[in-house]
């Protein structure tokens, strides 16, 4: 999960109230914010579902509610800014879609400025999937002189002076020597024409989703942005630039609108508007398991920051804050109510279902395998179900396949074994210092590929062991398989059989109605030698069921 | 998956399953998963550590994820951090130790 760090005097001052860090922590536990007290910071872990929480001033403005420090629907005005982007075609098939806002009555202090850098990390690497879908721009508004023009530049067009450089460089050369442009560039180094913001007198603002213009550089000093957000989703530009905007309101700073014209239409940007949602309060109920009138439910929605327009027998009509990009169906509001209601006043309730339970018949077919075995001497080892060729096949003097796993992260990891027997190999090579004889055995899944399964591949469950050591022929471990398989009751034949992992006459296989169950024998000495270990030894596996 | 089933039904079962588990002792906050909502996490408290760790996810299956699979009940659904649990029974520090399989080791250990 994501996580961000907000500074505890900032976070208070946001909060308009001063709340002990311990207290301040099991709150915003208790509003799903997993939180923990670092010194004078408090550092947040933020589901993945709420970019609207990636902020300070997010956070803030949803503590107060559930605080009841300032609850309802969060009230943003927001008048013409008078600044216009215009859109050139050209961006149409490089990145086509840009919205933007205006901020005035921007006072910077450290504490804002380490903010709204975090806020626009967070939002660049989740909302935004590290620039890939949307790229967000912060300028001094006082720095540019509108209208802002979104367009495009060839890779050695238009030279500025990127972020944090003293000299003019090219497109193409911010690419190959700017930090931002050598991590970012794969996104666009392919186009045939870099996007590009300019405004009116010709100062570049940004080339989006790289780096932005020394020229346009917010300070200290700053007291106006722009901000743009461009992009490939309007969907996801638009929740980019209302979260914000809306987190900077919360500083008191005012926002305004601003035109953006596109060849053939106008938008006025960002949306600030909530959206209306019905929610039928008997659901809330019913679902939870409480019971509480609307009137009730309707302050614990105003406590989430929601609206409230109209309370009925059994309904309540909602605005969603603009920045709530989460709420897709009546459940969500539902957990929402839950929440402002406390987690921690719902009260258990003994379960109603009564029904009888038990284990599986497979789980009690390995339990019973496990009690026979180590009733026979053999140790259960656990061991890892991922595996790689080598191990599963080479080593074992096999070929074949088995299912693999699509993005392995480490090559000792790459298919899913198909027999317990590598496995028990690896444990007796960790084994080495131990003193023989061992007695080892494992019950455990295998997947085999099997073309009639849906999947392609079916997993089947097997008990398997080993012994190292002298003095154990196939004899004893024919018995010692046999015991087994007569103990889970199956009536079974044994019957010589060739195979590559074992030596030529000292192997069987089992079989019960004709069908092959599983093998017994005694390894072949490159097996052994394979696994790096110098003494015989012999094996069994079985399928379980 | 039954009728009727809801929110409190099921901390009723994670706080049944942890008190024949011997740890009575459960406190429920918020949580989120993708698939569950409203989705809740349980911390339990271990008296040994004299510690509440979490070792719960659960949550109520989302109504458009059990539409396509013709269920029109409610489904809770929970996930147990059975690794961690064993952990803390064995006293394991570290989480490979549960798949150590040094023999001398093995026997040295308790059974749960």
């Amino acid at each position: 999960m994501p996580s961000i760090n907000l500074n505890y005097r900032d976070l208070c001052n946001l909060l308009g109230k001063s709340i002990e860090k311990d207290r301040l922590c099991e709150r915003l536990s208790m509003l799903g914010l997993e939180a923990e007290a670092i010194e004078n910071e408090i550092k947040v872990e933020v589901a993945h579902n709420r970019p609207d929480l990636l902020s300070s001033e997010g956070i803030a403005r949803a503590m107060r509610g559930f605080l009841r420090i300032e609850t309802g629907l969060p009230n943003y005005k927001m008048h013409p800014s008078g600044v216009t982007v215009e859109v050139d075609k050209s961006v149409e098939t490089i990145c086509p879609y840009i919205v933007a806002g205006v901020v005035r009555g921007v006072k910077l202090t450290d504490d804002v400025i380490a903010s709204l850098m975090q806020a626009q990390e967070k939002l660049h690497a989740l909302l935004c999937r590290k620039r890939r879908k949307a790229s967000i721009g912060v300028y001094d508004l006082d720095k540019i002189k509108p209208p802002v023009r979104y367009t495009t530049t060839l890779p050695d067009g238009i030279r500025f002076i990127p972020l944090d450089f003293d000299r003019e460089l090219s497109p193409a050369e911010i690419l190959r020597e700017h930090p931002k442009g050598i991590e970012y560039g794969p996104i666009i180094q392919e186009l045939p024409r870099y996007p590009l913001l300019i405004d009116s007198l010709g100062t570049v603002l940004s080339m989006p989703p790289i780096i932005n213009s020394e020229d346009t550089r917010v300070t200290a000093g700053t007291k106006g942005f722009f901000i743009d957000v461009t992009g490939h989703e309007e969907r996801v530009i638009n929740q980019t630039l209302t979260i914000l905007m809306t987190g900077l309101a919360e500083r008191g700073f005012d926002l305004k609108s601003v035109v953006v014209k596109y060849p053939k239409r106008r938008l006025i940007t960002p949306n600030l508007r909530p959206r209306k949602f019905h929610v039928n309060t008997r659901d809330v109920n019913k679902i939870v398991g409480i019971n509480i009138r609307p009137k009730q439910i309707a302050k614990l929605a105003e406590a989430m920051r929601y609206g409230v327009t109209k309370v009925n027998d059994s309904s309540l009509t909602l605005l969603i804050p603009p920045y709530r990009t989460d709420i897709m169906h009546e459940i969500d509001v539902i957990e929402d109510i839950t929440i402002s209601y406390g987690y921690d006043k719902l009260e258990p309730t003994f379960p109603k279902v009564l029904t009888i339970g038990e284990r599986a018949p497979i789980e009690k077919l390995c339990d019973k395998s496990r009690r026979v075995l180590t009733g026979i001497g053999f140790m259960e080892v656990m061991t890892y179900t991922l595996t790689n060729t080598r191990i599963n096949f080479e080593l074992m003097r096999l070929k074949g396949e088995a299912a693999e796993i699509a993005n392995p992260v480490s090559e000792d990891y790459t298919i899913v074994r198909n027999s317990l027997l590598p496995s028990l190999l690896l444990v007796l090579r960790q084994n080495r210092h131990n003193p023989l004889p061992q007695k080892i055995f494992e019950v455990g899944d295998v997947v085999v590929l099997d073309k009639q399964s849906e999947t392609g591949a079916r997993n089947v469950r097997r008990a398997a062991a080993a012994i190292m050591g002298e003095g154990f022929g196939f004899t004893y471990m024919k018995a010692a398989a046999e015991a087994l398989l007569r103990e889970l009751g199956s009536t079974f034949e044994v019957q010589a059989t060739w195979h590559p992992s074992f030596i030529d006459g000292r192997v069987a296989e089992f079989l019960i109605r004709g069908e092959k169950v599983g093998i017994v024998g005694e390894l072949h000495p490159e097996v052994i030698v394979g696994f790096e270990l110098e003494n015989p030894i012999v094996v069994f596996e079985i399928d379980l069921k | 998956m039954d009728k009727d089933l809801t929110l409190r039904d099921m901390l009723g079962y994670l706080k049944q399953i942890m008190v024949k588990l011997g740890l009575p002792k459960i406190r429920f906050r918020p949580g989120y998963f993708p698939y569950t909502e409203p989705s809740v996490e349980a911390d339990v408290y271990f008296p040994d550590k004299h510690e509440w760790l979490e070792v719960i996810g659960s949550g109520m299956f989302r109504p458009e994820l059990l539409r396509p699979l013709g269920i029109r009940y409610p489904v809770l659904a929970w996930g147990i951090g059975f690794s961690r649990l064993c952990m803390l029974k064995l006293g394991i520090e570290d989480i490979r130790d549960l798949y150590n399989n040094d023999l001398e080791w093995l026997q040295s250990r308790r059974m749960i």
